[in-house]
């Protein structure tokens, strides 16, 4: 087992990025909609999921 | 390690005490220093947290009785919510949300300024404790993290053992296969989401730096896409969606119960979940409570392995973890008119030797200045 502590000193841009791609990598609502994707309570696919977090987020990184 | 948060909280109020007599006006960045004769302060502090169970069991009020050993005239006043962030993030647009508490996650760091008093500059304060870098804006450190935690799956051994599993899975795959054999062998739901209480969700975001053992994941987040092919956060969410996918989660994950999460997996009805080593103490506690064998409770890392070795990612802790977080408020400096112009936060930082290995919950506090 090995511990690492990660380097935050980024962590501000991250929040920023965050914000501003609306993604909520720090709120629940992303994953409770990945969530009721797995559970079939709404249509869609993993990677369509994925490429739309992935095109907000890039695009706030401006 | 409650001894260790008191220490932390103390530390922290102090600070906080200063920033109430000292800054006056707008104290937009402003300084927290320590009073010089605490035996003169007095007022009502009041600190939010998430540990309802400290609260429940008269823990906190033995802090608070610590504290006053200090501060004889200040009144300490804890507020245990069990949806913490949701609910500070709220309260931090009004003047009610107490006087030291933990930082809510969605506050921008670049605003910790805005709402906090700085209780150093980073050179200082990062000779002493951990953590400093995540609460640090232009060189100054607006809170303090008293305990470090990574994250980690809290299961039921027993339930492991009786599933077949005896050895952690050191891929996502193995982790889906381990779970498949709990649905299949025990009666226990083999993974919780506890969906309804959300940041045990939030918390997945926590697989960063874990995954691949990389100290630079929150740098490859600002820079790369974090759900590219093999990146963190992609493998952690697929990971998550495929347990659920695969019908290995609980059935209706609308109508999860944190607080009794706890207990059932105690006592083997729920086998696992993701949150951090935070949580294996208040486990504990419940599988006590409930009459259970305690030592059930065990924790793993992420199912990844770098060069051969599981990885964790040590970190100040957040708020969401349900379980503890204190706030106080700042008391009134003698004389003052009670009017708040800004709140000042401290993370609190753990403060003991750099080697160990950290655990519990993390608590910042946030404090707010009076005039």
């Amino acid at each position: 087992m090995k511990f690492i502590e990660v380097d935050d000193s980024r962590g501000a841009d991250v929040k920023q990025i965050d914000n501003q791609s609306e993604t909520g990598i720090y709120a629940p609502e992303y994953r409770q909609k990945l969530v009721d994707l797995a559970r079939g309570a709404t249509k869609g696919g993993l990677d369509d999921f994925f490429a739309d977090l992935s095109e907000r987020w890039t695009e706030a990184q401006g | 390690m409650y001894r260790r948060t008191v220490l932390a909280m103390v530390t922290g109020a102090a600070l906080l005490l200063s920033a109430c007599t000292g800054t006056g006006g707008s104290s937009k960045g402003a300084d927290a220093k320590a009073p010089t004769d605490p035996a003169k302060v007095s007022g009502t502090i009041k600190v939010l947290t998430v540990r309802t169970d400290l609260v429940q069991d008269g823990t906190m009020d033995k802090y608070a009785a610590e504290f006053n050993k200090t501060y004889p005239k200040v009144k300490v006043e804890f507020e245990a919510l069990t949806n913490y962030e949701s609910e500070v993030k709220i309260r931090m647009n009004t003047e009610n949300y107490g006087d030291v508490l933990l930082i809510p996650a969605v506050i921008k760091k670049a605003d910790y300024p805005k709402f906090f008093a700085s209780l150093g500059t980073v050179e200082e304060r990062g000779e002493k404790y951990r953590f400093t870098d995540f609460t640090t804006v232009d060189g100054k450190v607006y809170g303090q993290s008293p305990v470090g935690v990574t994250p980690g799956f809290i299961y039921n051994k027993r339930v492991w053992r009786e599933a077949g599993v005896t050895e952690w899975p050191t891929t996502s795959a193995e982790f889906l296969t381990a779970l498949k054999a709990i649905k299949s062998k025990t009666d226990a739901v083999p993974y919780y989401t506890n969906f309804a209480a959300g940041w045990t969700l939030t918390s997945w975001t926590y697989v960063n730096g874990s995954v691949h053992c990389d100290p630079q994941a929150t740098t490859k987040l600002a820079e790369g896409d974090p759900w590219a092919e093999n990146a963190d956060l992609r493998v952690g969410d697929t990971l998550l969606h495929d347990i659920v996918k695969q019908g290995l989660a609980e059935k209706d994950p609308t109508t999860t119960n944190w607080e009794e999460s706890k207990p059932r997996t105690a006592k083997g009805e729920i086998a696992t979940q993701w949150l951090g080593t935070w949580a294996i103490v208040q486990f504990q506690d419940a599988a006590k409570k409930a009459g259970v064998n305690p030592d059930d409770i065990g924790f793993m890392p992420f199912p990844a392995q770098t060069d051969g070795k599981f990885c964790a990612a040590v970190a100040p802790t957040t708020t969401r973890p349900s379980t503890s977080t204190p706030s106080t408020r700042t008391p009134p400096a003698p004389g003052s008119t009670g009017s708040r112009t800004s709140p000042v936060t401290t993370r609190t930082i753990w403060r003991s030797p750099r080697s160990r290995t950290p655990r519990c919950p993390r608590c910042c506090s946030l404090t707010r200045t009076r005039a």
